[in-house]
């Protein structure tokens, strides 16, 4: 038996054109190593990242990992980020399992976790 | 105590007479969807809570990756998960001849650094540590590694059907 995770990745145009990674199943490190290379190649096209999560139903530290390494891409260390919160990275309906991961590894306050749907998260970058 | 299908002997997993819940799996990453259901099933037929249950599947799911990746290696071995209710805590049991790692007295990351300054990785023992109350390790009668995750209060409802 092996974890199930499906990963989709569009451009959908909003202000700024914005990568969406539609992530559904549960992410564990048998699986998370194809979520980090998509994340490593949308960072190479693209300037702004949205995770949808709302099909995650597990994320293992692997998977904060990969996330991890989409915001240290597009944020380099000598990049000013002027609040907290990234306008780069966001994430689009985590389920409460991966809010309280998020705030329990110290992300949520870089990450914004946004609710609705994903026109309205788009449009917000 | 009734068992469900994925507690039958045929299934690797074995209850006992002390109401403890064994599964053995081989060090392949391709089992860790395995254990979590394991162990999810376990808890349900326990009354764990629903939330910490889930935080504490995550918490031994990161200290079996840990054994798998960092002290097999990728290697062959194999790792023993027995699960027991002790009143309202659960004992999580895992046991391994990797070789002796105890990651109780591993240096743990910052996590109120900013994440531009973070290095990436190595949240695995920090969320085994924050997702139990005890953590504890020793050195096994036959010589291998064998940690003890405790959770309190973990037992909140009646068990299920």
């Amino acid at each position: 038996m092996t974890a199930e995770m499906k990963i989709n990745v569009s451009t959908m145009k909003g202000k700024k054109p914005v990568t969406v990674l539609t992530i559904t199943g549960e992410v564990d490190a048998n699986n998370a190593k194809s979520l980090e290379e998509k994340v490593t190649a949308a960072c190479k096209t693209s300037s702004a990242l949205l995770f949808d999560m709302g099909g995650v139903t597990y994320m293992a530290s692997a998977g904060y990992r990969a996330i991890h390494k989409g915001y240290k891409l597009l944020h380099p260390e000598t990049d000013v980020v002027p609040s907290g919160l990234s306008d780069k990275l966001k994430m689009l309906n985590p389920p409460d399992s991966v809010r309280r991961i998020m705030k329990t590894l110290g992300f949520d306050v870089y990450i914004p976790m946004v609710s609705g749907d994903v026109r309205g998260a788009v449009d917000s970058f | 105590m009734t068992c469900g299908a994925r507690l039958t002997p045929s299934d690797e997993s074995v209850q006992n007479a002390k109401t403890e819940f064994r599964l053995k799996l081989p060090a392949d990453l391709d089992s860790l969807a395995q254990a979590r259901e394991f162990i999810a099933t376990v808890f349900k037929s326990l009354g764990v809570d629903d939330t910490l249950g889930a935080d504490l599947i995550l918490g031994i799911d990161e200290a079996i990756t840990n054994v798998m990746i960092h002290g097999y290696r990728g290697g062959p071995g194999a790792i023993r998960i027995e699960v027991a209710p002790h009143g309202s805590s659960v004992h999580i049991r895992l046991e391994d001849h990797a070789p002796l790692f105890n990651p109780t007295k591993a240096a743990l990351p910052d996590l109120t650094l900013p994440l531009d300054q973070r290095p990436i990785g190595g949240m695995g023992i920090p969320l085994m540590r924050r997702t139990t109350d005890e953590l504890l390790y020793r050195v096994s009668s036959d010589g291998g590694n064998e940690l003890t995750m405790i959770k309190h209060h973990a037992v909140q409802k009646n068990p299920k059907p």
